[in-house]
């Protein structure tokens, strides 16, 4: 598939607070489009979009350095989020339902204390590995991705 | 599966010349000589803390120190046994014995206050999710090497509950045992990083665009507690930062272990880099890592460069790509972990953040699986998938399991050694 940047725009952060922007989110992973807003307010972060035929990222880039990408089907729907950066994202927020399928998949690994994290279920696919400066993560709802994508588009 | 089936896959594997522990690019000092020194303590690889039971927990490639922590200017101190060693993180962590933690911590060490007289308190990330608890002060002692004063953080949710923010991190590695346990009674982080946060965590996190990311909190006498700054001298600290010597990086020295693994082995942990006659750099690679504490991977050697790659002892396998792109299966109960049908020998390179130097790098995959059926706690050859991400967003990450049969040198950042400044990592 082929991505087409159309729209690129930086929102500082005390602009998306002024707009009134919701502190508090619904579900993200798997809600509908209007929540990357409010990630965008709670990341104080610029946003980036680039649009294709089945589906739009919504790149949001914190000033911590933290990369947040949420993959939206053309209706809007949330199907795949990513991060990359020092620090991870409030992850209940970035997972939304899916938060506690996160954390049952820590309980569960075995690659010593940093080692990396791959849990799939029929919910949800996570992923995720580094350390403390240097962290990187997948998710995403196979029956949300829309026919055609290969998840190994979403990173 | 025990003692005869190891023996057996051992010889079969050493027929197939793919024999574990001699398939190394650097044999290190193999423990042959262990180091003699003041800046020298017993790095032990075991089946790690006592649990509840009485028995050990069974740690899987955990390397640990005992660490000494005193009252700041006293004598009144106390050891803690089995506290991992980890190259990816800075400052030392320890488990409270508050009745809910399991861990050993009990010595009434003050807390660090900020000048309103609030508490400090941390939620520091790792891959599992996070620690919390108070950050304290202590004279850290390793060896004949002490940091005096350090900041530390006690992991327990005693003083202060955790707050909504960092519990939206995901699990609380509140514990020695239980899901999910710490399985040791602390961390040591001993990596490239001088402080576990580093500038941006000095920085007002309710300024609009700071780029704080919230790891420290101030906590007021009704136990509320907020995110705030803490300036880079107060924050968590790696100890061997703050030695008055010795304090430009550690070594990491462990044995090569036979094929099957072993019960337990026996390395050091020498604190300097070229600072006394036992930790010189000698003809060890010297690898630059970026500002993440990360270099390249190529794998297989001469193919694809995975940046974003990492040597981190606080992992336990040597995790890479994934099974769809490796073609390694993955084991069905030991999810994550690679189980080929025999003991593969493989070779990858690695090469300096800034594109050099380049080394090759030989390593074996045996069925992890196998591995796991033995009661031995110490694998050159573990391995596993790292996060199952695809295309170039794979990397490496070169856990415990490399480092046996190497002497492994991590250079703090900024610090001044034979081998040029820190941060890079060496062997």
């Amino acid at each position: 598939m082929r991505i087409r940047r159309f729209s690129a725009f930086c929102l500082p952060a005390v602009a998306a607070v002024l707009l009134g922007l919701p502190r508090h989110a619904r579900a993200t992973l798997g809600g509908n489009l209007t929540t990357v807003k409010t990630d965008q307010s709670r990341m104080k972060a610029s946003l980036q979009v680039s649009s294709g035929d089945q589906y739009a990222v919504h790149e949001m880039k914190a000033a911590t350095g933290t990369t947040v990408r949420e993959y939206a089907t053309p209706d809007g729907k949330i199907f795949a989020v990513a991060w990359q950066g020092p620090w991870r994202p409030d992850m209940r927020q970035l997972l939304g339902e899916y938060f506690t399928d996160y954390q049952e998949a820590a309980k569960g690994k075995r690659t010593g204390h940093s080692g990396p994290l791959a849990s799939a279920t029929d919910r949800v696919v996570i992923e995720s590995s580094g350390r403390p400066r240097a962290f990187r993560g997948r998710a995403w709802v196979p029956d949300l991705v829309p026919a055609g994508v290969d998840p190994a588009e979403i990173r | 599966m025990r003692k005869t089936p190891i023996a057996a896959l051992t010889l079969l594997a050493a027929a197939l010349g793919c024999g574990g522990d001699t398939a190394t690019s650097n044999a290190g000092n193999n423990g042959v000589t262990p180091p003699n020194g003041s800046n020298v303590v017993a790095l032990v690889v075991d089946a790690g803390a006592t649990g509840s039971n009485g028995s050990p927990v069974g740690y899987v490639n955990g390397a640990f120190v005992t660490v000494t922590v005193c009252v700041p200017g006293t004598q009144s101190c106390q050891d803690i046994d089995h506290v991992l060693v980890d190259t990816g993180s800075s400052g030392l962590r320890l488990l409270a014995n508050d009745g809910k933690a399991g861990g050993k911590l009990t010595l009434p060490l003050p807390a660090l206050q900020n000048s309103a007289g609030d508490s400090v308190a941390e939620c520091l990330q790792f891959l599992d999710g996070f620690t919390w608890g108070p950050v304290l002060r202590a004279d850290v002692v390793l060896g004949g090497e002490k940091a005096s004063g350090a900041s530390i953080q006690m992991i327990s949710e005693a003083s202060f509950a955790v707050p909504a923010s960092c519990a939206s991190e995901g699990v609380n590695e509140d514990s020695l045992e239980g899901n999910p346990g710490l399985l040791a009674n602390g961390i040591l982080g001993v990596g490239a990083f001088r402080q576990d946060c580093g500038p941006a965590c000095a920085v007002d996190p309710a300024l609009p665009a700071s780029d704080n990311p919230g790891l420290y909190y101030k906590c007021d006498a009704s136990g509320r507690c907020t995110q705030t700054a803490v300036q880079l001298t107060s924050q968590v600290s790696n100890p061997v930062a703050l030695f008055s010597s010795d304090n430009n990086g550690v070594i990491l020295e462990l044995p090569a272990v036979p094929a099957g693994g072993a019960a337990s082995v026996t390395g050091s942990l020498v604190f300097g880099i070229g600072t006394r006659s036992n930790n010189a750099i000698g003809s060890a690679s010297i690898f630059p890592v970026d500002d993440s504490g990360t270099l390249t991977s190529v794998y297989p050697a001469n193919g694809t460069e995975y940046p974003g790659s990492f040597i981190d002892s606080g992992s336990n396998g040597i995790f890479f790509l994934s099974s769809s792109s490796t073609g390694i299966p993955e084991c069905p109960q030991a999810k994550g972990f690679y189980c080929p049908p025999s003991t593969l020998a493989l070779s990858a390179q690695n090469r300096g953040a800034g594109g050099s130097p380049t080394g090759q790098v030989t390593f074996n995959v045996a069925s992890a699986a196998a591995l796991f059926s033995s009661n031995n706690s110490a694998f050159a050859n573990l391995g596993g998938s790292n996060g199952g991400f695809q295309g170039s967003a794979q990397s490496f990450d070169w856990g415990l399991a490399f480092f046996f049969g190497r002497n492994v040198f991590t250079a703090i950042e900024e610090a001044s050694t034979p081998g040029g400044i820190g941060p890079y990592v060496a062997y």
